[in-house]
């Protein structure tokens, strides 16, 4: 099976994709008229961020060990089909929350909630109106080693853009400047644009989004409003506190505003790209080389975004007998004494034009997030009992406010492992999600203790995980757990050698890695 | 104790040594000494003990071992491989030697027989693992670490062959008791030397393995800067996740072994950590210990001394009373692990996330780039638009400029839409911009109002001033006392809540501005006061917050450890019923 590298489009046959973010501007569509578009199907809705793991992916098909950072849990979870209930709330959003227990492979409980959202809405029904799309540009050195790259890009962008439409350029570095205000889509006017910015540091990235904010305000009648930022992460100069700056962004979301961002070059510094590519208002990618920056500015071209909700919040408690332990899943999402919420400005529905598979067979579209149940050692709690209540609230296109609540029961007691050598699984025929989980939480242990020097319980990962996905795949046949079990493969091939120029090391199983997989 | 990984620093490691009951190993070693020598043995075969070649070795293995190591007159790595080194040529000699081979057969055996072990235990954890627990049936403790790198010595035992040649002329007129005496000095040099672990660590916290089973453990160090008077288990449970802390080093520590856990003692046991005089320095340490069977826990500790600790429970000292600070013991038991404090260290357990605060630190008050031509003259504020985060983005221009050029210009960006003033011979200047971020309803001026930007200087963080007839804002960054009049208010101080993990690694807790009038403003509150010239000001505490723990990268304001504010203050003429 082979595996594409670099930057790819997580994408279903329908092409439905990303999502996130907000309306709560005039010319939304209406809910009158968003009900009019329901019909049979449901479409998955992610938290936006990242759309794969390609780089991740990349460095291993080129025998490497990525670090750590570099397995992006959003990223990973949209490289994964997941089937989720039909989307038959009576709504235009449908959170559907899960549970799986299983035994640890010490032995100990391994208790995981589920929740992810799909929508009744079909985007290629939605009507867009005129979109204004700016692309903020980081007008530093990488300008000049891509250009080429950057220039096509460019021009994928305009090819997907209606006459209608309107673009503008903003360029950031010690100052912003808007270099192409609401253009109509012109790509040898946008190629020309580029020509003659001034390149330097220090960067003002802060004055960039309030430059592509004042581009926005001068064209109060363009409805659809979209944001692409490309950066290096550089944010060194004028207001740089990371609140201010990802204040911003978010404040953006939540007017409305689409917000995708493309982090660029090899010395990319992900901490404020990725907080506001994981505002949930649109896709985040890296692009390492001028090729990947050429393809995600073409597949941002190819995407379109609706507005679903805005002020979206999930919160989930847990029951008695349970308290919150780990989170996966988006950066947003927060745990606090009571449980875990996760805040986002908007969500949007996004449809893209000429997708393609994301490679290796798999299908991808998956999001959600896991927050792992910890059982109170103490409690009396028995079987049959609730294990966590899931409720989420949001505006809807149209103004209006919406909620749904959920009570997920555990048919065993807390911290109990189920019987059979399979998990427990509140839907029995959608536990993919918690393999998915699995796989990640083997690859994220796998570099972590390679990365800090365990080699052998990083080698001991892998024929750890063996039986478990044997035993799913013997079930499932999943394609996109088998895609996960090659790169985890790869990934021990690649520690290993890598382990060996140091001397000969013996595996040792992670059994008790406090990140812990589920044994199955 | 075995080191098993070393992730994170540099490291290189002293090799062919040897840890533990020395005193034991030197008694076993010297007897079967003596009971080889009195056997027959011919004197061409322990002639070769007299060349002075291999008593060179020799005085370089025990000068190395016994002075230089630790001395820091040589790196850790030059020491380590002068031992290996010494000890491929004094070792097979000194075998050949005990066995009286003759035979270039024999000899070569002899080499092989110290070559083969010392390159597997080169290349082998599993080797060295095995080497490990053969020996320490014979009371030997070894550490041997894995290193590829040390068989470069390998290249001295072509040296070592042919000094086990039987008939070397020299020899022939050495005593017999030098001989002898070389053959006792070489086993006690290769049996008993110094590079073997020490009896005892320095350390200021140290961990016991008092369980049934041996068991891994990972040392993290806490990376970064710690309030050390504001510790205790509440703060390190609340601030320290795991991700605060380095990579580790793991090790293997045996039942009833002892590990040093400070920074120090670490370094000793791991053989060459590197030690900054800062680390030394550290008025407190955080360390996070990671096993399998135990839940992550941080062992946290402040102003201990480092002192010698024993590195075995068997060890008397241990029950001395002074031994109980800075000591936790660690009940491992097959797939369990329990922890039991001791004196003066604390022990919590790691926690990933923990709730939020319930005090507000409130929003950075901050501005943009200002163009320095900018500060000093009159200008006219064009145009004021709000930013959807609240910020204001305002459109200046130097009232010189529009007054002598004709129009004010457009407001788009520069380069943009904005159009030119007309009416001049030349073209009006591009306006300018400034970004400010403060709170709600802070500024003073309207479009058409006139101002001068100042960079006021202040006793501690930096500040900014527009001052008009009408009004006058300042925003505060970074400041450390109210900048207004004595007597006129009173200082920072930390709230009596708890503070919060920032995305920086950082962790603060809100403080308040405590008023002269008794009154207190908290983070986002408004209050008021009186400037030098009698002027009523309104308070605006933007930030506040106090940082407990910092870490490399955060932002200004965070990364370092103290109390501070972000404040603006504002005057206004309509507030005091017209212009002054």
């Amino acid at each position: 099976m082979s595996r594409q590298s670099g930057f790819h489009v997580a994408a279903a046959a329908a092409a439905l994709v990303v999502v996130v973010a907000g309306c709560a501007v005039p010319g939304c569509a209406s809910d009158e008229a968003i009900s009019d578009l329901r019909k049979p199907g449901s479409t998955n809705v992610s938290q936006g961020g990242a759309q794969d793991f390609a780089e991740f992916r990349a460095i291993v098909d080129e025998g490497g060990v990525p670090a750590p950072g570099l397995l992006d849990p959003v990223g990973f979870f949209a490289e994964h089909a997941v089937d989720l209930p039909p989307a038959d709330c009576g709504q235009d959003l449908c959170v559907h929350s899960m549970l799986a227990v299983a035994p640890r492979f010490d032995g100990s409980n391994w208790t995981m909630a589920f929740v992810a959202m799909n929508t009744p809405l079909q985007p290629e029904d939605l009507e867009r109106p005129p979109l204004h799309l700016v692309v903020a540009l980081e007008a530093t050195g990488w300008m000049s080693t891509m250009q080429a790259s950057l220039q096509a890009g460019l021009e994928g962008i305009v090819e997907q853009l209606r006459p209608e439409d309107r673009l503008s350029l903003v360029a950031y570095g010690a100052h912003a400047e808007t270099v192409l205000a609401a253009s109509p889509p012109d790509a040898a006017a946008a190629v020309a644009a580029l020509e003659g910015i001034p390149q330097g540091t220090p960067v003002d990235l802060y004055a960039g989004l309030a430059a592509a904010q004042r581009a926005f305000d001068a064209t109060p009648e363009l409805e659809a409003r979209r944001l692409l930022l490309v950066s290096t992460g550089a944010a060194n100069t004028g207001i740089i506190d990371p609140e201010r700056v990802v204040g911003l962004g978010e404040a953006m979301a939540r007017s409305g505003i689409a917000l995708g961002v493309v982090g660029v070059t090899q010395e990319y510094d992900a901490r404020i790209p990725a907080a506001i590519g994981s505002l949930g208002a649109g896709s985040y990618s890296y692009a390492i080389d001028g090729a990947e920056l050429e393809r995600v500015l073409r597949l941002e071209g190819e995407t379109t975004l609706y507005p679903l909700a805005t002020d979206f919040r999930l919160r989930l408690t847990p029951a008695e007998g349970y308290r919150v332990g780990r989170l996966y899943g988006v950066p947003r999402l927060a745990a606090d004494a009571d449980g875990a919420t996760l805040d986002l400005p908007a969500l949007f529905i996004g449809q893209r034009s000429g997708a393609k598979d994301v490679g290796g067979g798999r299908r991808g579209g998956g999001a959600g997030i896991f927050i792992e149940l910890r059982a109170d050692p103490d409690t009396d709690v028995g079987a049959g009992a609730p294990a966590y209540q899931m409720g989420a609230e949001w505006k809807t296109s149209g103004g209006g406010d919406d909620a749904q609540a959920t009570t997920v029961t555990n048919e065993l007691a807390p911290g109990d492992n189920p019987e059979a050598m399979w998990p427990s699984f509140s839907h029995p025929d959608l536990g993919k999600p918690f393999m998915m989980l699995n796989m990640y939480l083997a690859l994220k242990t796998a570099v972590e203790l390679y990365a800090e020097g365990d080699c052998a319980r990083a080698m001991g990962v892998f024929d750890m995980m063996q039986v478990s996905v044997s035993g799913w795949q013997g079930e499932y046949d999943d394609p996109d757990i088998d895609a996960d079990n090659e790169v985890l493969f790869k990934l021990g091939q690649n520690i290993t050698s890598e382990c060996q120029k140091k001397g000969t090391v013996t595996p040792k199983r992670p059994e008790a890695a406090d990140s812990g997989c589920m044994m199955l | 104790m075995k080191k098993l990984s070393f992730g994170g620093r540099a490291q290189t490691s002293p090799s062919f040594r040897q840890a533990g009951y020395g005193a034991t190993g030197v008694t076993r070693l010297s007897r079967q000494a003596e009971r080889v020598d009195t056997a027959a043995t011919t004197a061409s075969a322990r002639s070769a003990l007299a060349h002075p070649a291999w008593w060179a070795a020799l005085a370089v293995l025990v000068l190395n071992d016994h002075v230089l190591k630790g001395g820091g007159l040589l790196p850790a790595e030059v020491t380590g491989k002068l031992s290996d080194i010494a000890g491929l040529v004094v070792a097979p000699v000194l075998l050949a030697a005990v066995l009286a081979v003759r035979s270039a057969r024999a000899r070569a055996l002899c080499c092989a027989a110290v070559a083969v072990p010392f390159a597997a235990i080169k290349l082998s954890a599993t080797a060295a693992s095995v080497l490990t627990a053969a020996v320490a049936w014979v009371g030997l403790r070894y550490r041997i670490w894995v290193d590829p790198g040390d068989l470069v010595a390998l290249a001295v035992l072509p040296i070592a062959f042919r000094l086990t040649r039987p008939a070397v002329p020299a020899a022939a007129r050495w005593p017999g008791a030098l001989r002898a005496g070389g053959m006792v000095a070489g086993v006690l040099a290769c049996g008993a030397s110094s590079y073997a672990s020490p009896s005892s660590w320095t350390a200021s916290a140290y961990v016991v393995n008092t369980g049934m089973a041996g068991m891994d453990l990972r040392i993290r160090f806490f990376e970064g800067e710690l309030d050390c008077d504001a510790l205790d288990d509440g703060l390190v449970a609340r601030a320290l996740p795991q991700t605060a802390f380095a990579d580790g080093i793991t090790f293997a520590v045996a039942r009833g072994e002892v590990l040093p856990i400070s920074r120090r003692g670490v370094a000793m046991a791991s053989g060459s950590f590197p030690l900054e005089e800062e680390e030394e320095a550290r008025a407190c340490e955080v360390v996070l210990l990671q096993a399998d069977g135990m839940r992550d826990i941080i062992v946290w500790w402040r102003n201990i001394d480092h002192r010698d600790v024993p590195v075995t429970l068997g060890d008397a000292r241990l029950r001395n009373a002074g031994m109980e600070v800075g000591r936790v013991d660690l009940l491992s038991f097959p797939g369990n692990v329990s922890v039991r404090k001791y004196q003066r260290v604390g022990v919590v357990e790691a926690r990933s996330a923990v709730p939020a605060s319930t005090c507000a630190r409130g929003a950075p008050l901050a501005w943009g780039e200002i163009d320095v031509s900018l500060l000093g003259p009159e200008l006219t504020l064009l145009a004021v638009a709000a930013l959807p985060d609240g910020c204001f983005d305002l459109e200046l221009e130097r009232s010189d400029a529009s007054s002598g050029g004709g129009g004010a210009g457009g407001t788009g960006d520069a380069g943009g839409a904005g159009g030119a003033g007309g009416g001049g011979q030349e073209p009006a200047p591009q306006p300018s911009r400034l970004l400010l971020c403060g709170p709600a309803g802070v500024l003073p001026f309207t479009a058409g109002d006139a101002f001068i930007l100042e960079r006021p200087v202040v006793s501690s963080g930096e500040a900014l001033r527009l001052r008009g007839e009408l009004g006058e804002l300042t925003l505060y960054r970074g400041i450390t006392a109210l900048p207004l009049a004595a007597g006129t208010a009173g200082d920072l101080r930390a709230q009596e809540c708890e503070g919060d993990r920032t995305g920086c690694g950082a962790y603060v807790r809100a403080a308040a501005l405590s008023l002269a009038d008794g009154d207190t403003l908290a983070a986002g509150e408004e209050g008021e006061a009186t400037d030098p010239q009698g002027r009523t000001l309104r308070l605006f505490l933007g930030r506040s917050e106090q940082v407990l723990v910092s870490r490399e990268g955060c932002e200004a304001g965070r990364d370092a450890l103290g109390l501070a504010a972000d404040l603006a203050t504002v005057w206004s003429a309509n507030d005091e019923g017209g212009a002054r």
